[in-house]
């Protein structure tokens, strides 16, 4: 709290020595002076302790982290397809950006159609291939639905036994509300809003559907933008390697809740769709177009999960080049 | 003759390869200037803790140093043209790091929620106290920093958060040893008179 008192006028002239002598940039006779004086000045040694105090605050290390990457080698991996990506196409470089800046929320919606398709039906033991669940399309029934996807008025929701039934667009579009607030719980610091939590508790949970809604909904986008760039083997590739890392690392680290985790899911579903598509994904497209239905889906309903939602992709939409993005 | 020059080309690389681990800095970055994209993997696995460790620093969040350090070694993968191979290349990349790590995560209150969030995780009730203690503490030692005056302050976090010595911060900064050295003193003398005036003085010896 006081500054050091006796003496302080002729040790003023020890501060740059005292600086240096801290980060060990002295000489051999600049430390023998500076150890001489510290034994004799009190002022200088309470300085001293001040610095390194200072020091530690900046230089500490974070509690609980190791300050080190991961893994290595996922580490390297991810740097060095990011490097191939910027060395071999710069317009797949500010394509692949735009799924990597780092929009929290953008992630969770996106996540959510991870989690609805492929997580939640899976054993931690098996996690790569889908359980059989009366909630879950089989492939059979997904194939059917990719078929019906480049036709979004023909789509239809598919129910517990897979038989299809006529449903309003409103009904459609609920799932996907009910996915998020689902995220949103097992994601708790990257809540979704509350609106949606509300839903959860009333509906009952239909997270396929939900990847059925929002992969109809990409695929129109594609559709509609003309987004869609050249099919590219190494990007799917790449894409996969993407996919296989969040496997490995999430079932390591059995960790579900952080941005990395989230952007790892999105490199999954992405891998996916572009292997299915052999089109890479326009995230900023499927997005908008999601809040197009949403937004009239909310004129005709007075759900407030689903105005919520509406605000919450246009807020998403507006801050898609947020602070820190990569250009 | 071609396949000939074709093998030839093939034996180059893979001897190149092989010889990527004892390979200099600078050899690698000729390498990789010269349209060998993959040789920069050998500088990644070098620098990747030091870059990562300057990330978590300014960070102080393992997720946003992770992004950090990938955009790190990006940026200085565009820029490397720019490098000058006299200088060391761990003190360059540390720049690109800082600065990449100050301009992503550094601005106002976004890092400090994120950190606090990380830090209370991590603590059980019984050192809450300290631990909230040590974050505000901290949080007015950056906020001190970011009000040094621009050149004395990039002097300092080149030292603070990257570890440069007094002759890589001489050179990135294109200033005489003397030089950094003084700034240093008045940055830590600043820094010191800062906090006394916030009150952090006793409080702070006991952290």
């Amino acid at each position: 709290m006081s500054a050091p008192g006796r003496g302080e006028n002729i040790c003023l002239n020890m501060r740059d020595l005292l600086s240096a002598y801290l980060d060990g940039e002295t000489t051999p006779e600049e430390t023998a002076r500076v150890d001489a004086h510290l034994n004799t000045c009190e002022a200088c040694r309470v300085v001293l302790a001040r610095y390194r105090t200072i020091e530690r605050a900046i230089a500490g290390e974070v509690p609980g982290a190791d300050p080190a990457p991961q893994d290595s080698a996922v580490f390297t991996d991810a740097v060095m397809s990011r490097i191939r990506e910027v060395a071999y196409s710069p317009t797949l470089k500010a394509h692949i950006l735009k799924w990597r800046t780092p929009v929290v929320s953008a992630l969770a919606i996106a996540a959510t159609v991870v989690l609805a398709l492929y997580l939640r039906p899976r054993t931690p033991e098996e996690p790569i291939h889908p359980a059989p669940a009366t909630t879950v399309p089989s492939p059979q029934e997904r194939r059917e639905i990719a078929q019906t996807a480049s036709k979004p008025s023909e789509r239809r929701p598919l129910t517990s036994g897979g038989a299809p039934t006529p449903r309003t667009r409103a009904q459609i579009a609920e799932p996907p509300v009910v996915a998020s607030a689902e995220l949103g719980q097992a994601m708790g610091d990257i809540a979704p809003d509350e609106t949606s939590v509300q839903g959860a508790k009333a509906k009952p949970a239909r997270g396929g559907v939900s990847f059925v809604q929002d992969f109809y909904a990409t695929r129109a986008a594609q559709t509609i933008t003309g987004a869609a760039p050249a099919k590219s083997d190494s990007v799917v590739l790449d894409l996969r390697r993407k996919a296989d890392a969040v496997r490995t690392e999430l079932v390591s680290a059995n960790e579900t809740n952080s941005v990395d985790s989230l952007k790892l899911l999105l490199g999954d579903v992405l891998a996916r769709i572009a292997e299915r598509t052999g089109e890479l994904v326009d995230i900023r497209a499927a997005l908008t177009f999601w809040r197009q239905e949403y937004a009239v889906l909310a004129k005709q309903s007075s759900d407030s999960a689903v105005k919520s939602r509406v605000s919450r992709l246009e807020g998403i939409l507006r801050s898609a080049q947020p602070k820190g993005s990569y250009e | 003759m071609i396949s000939l020059a074709g093998v030839t080309a093939v034996l180059v690389v893979i001897a190149a390869l092989r010889s990527l681990e004892a390979a200099s800095d600078q050899e690698i970055v000729s390498g990789v200037l010269a349209g060998n994209t993959d040789y920069f993997e050998g500088l990644v696995v070098r620098y990747q803790r030091q870059v990562f460790r300057i990330a978590l620093r300014v960070t102080r969040h393992r997720d946003n140093a992770a992004d950090v350090a990938q955009e790190a070694f990006v940026r200085a993968f565009v820029a490397l043209k720019q490098y000058d191979a006299n200088r060391p290349f761990g003190a360059w990349i540390s720049r690109i790091t800082l600065n990449a790590a100050l301009t992503l995560y550094s601005s106002g209150k976004k890092q400090g929620d994120e950190r606090r969030t990380a830090t209370l995780d991590n603590s059980n009730a019984a050192d809450a106290f300290s631990t909230v203690a040590r974050t505000e503490f901290e949080t007015a030692v950056r906020a001190a920093v970011a009000g040094l005056p621009d050149g004395i302050r990039e002097t300092f976090e080149l030292r603070a958060y990257a570890d440069l010595s007094y002759d890589e911060i001489a050179h990135e900064l294109g200033v005489p040893r003397g030089t950094v050295m003084s700034r240093l003193a008045r940055a830590r003398e600043r820094l010191r008179e800062v906090l006394e005036q916030q009150g952090f003085g006793r409080e702070s010896e006991a952290v």
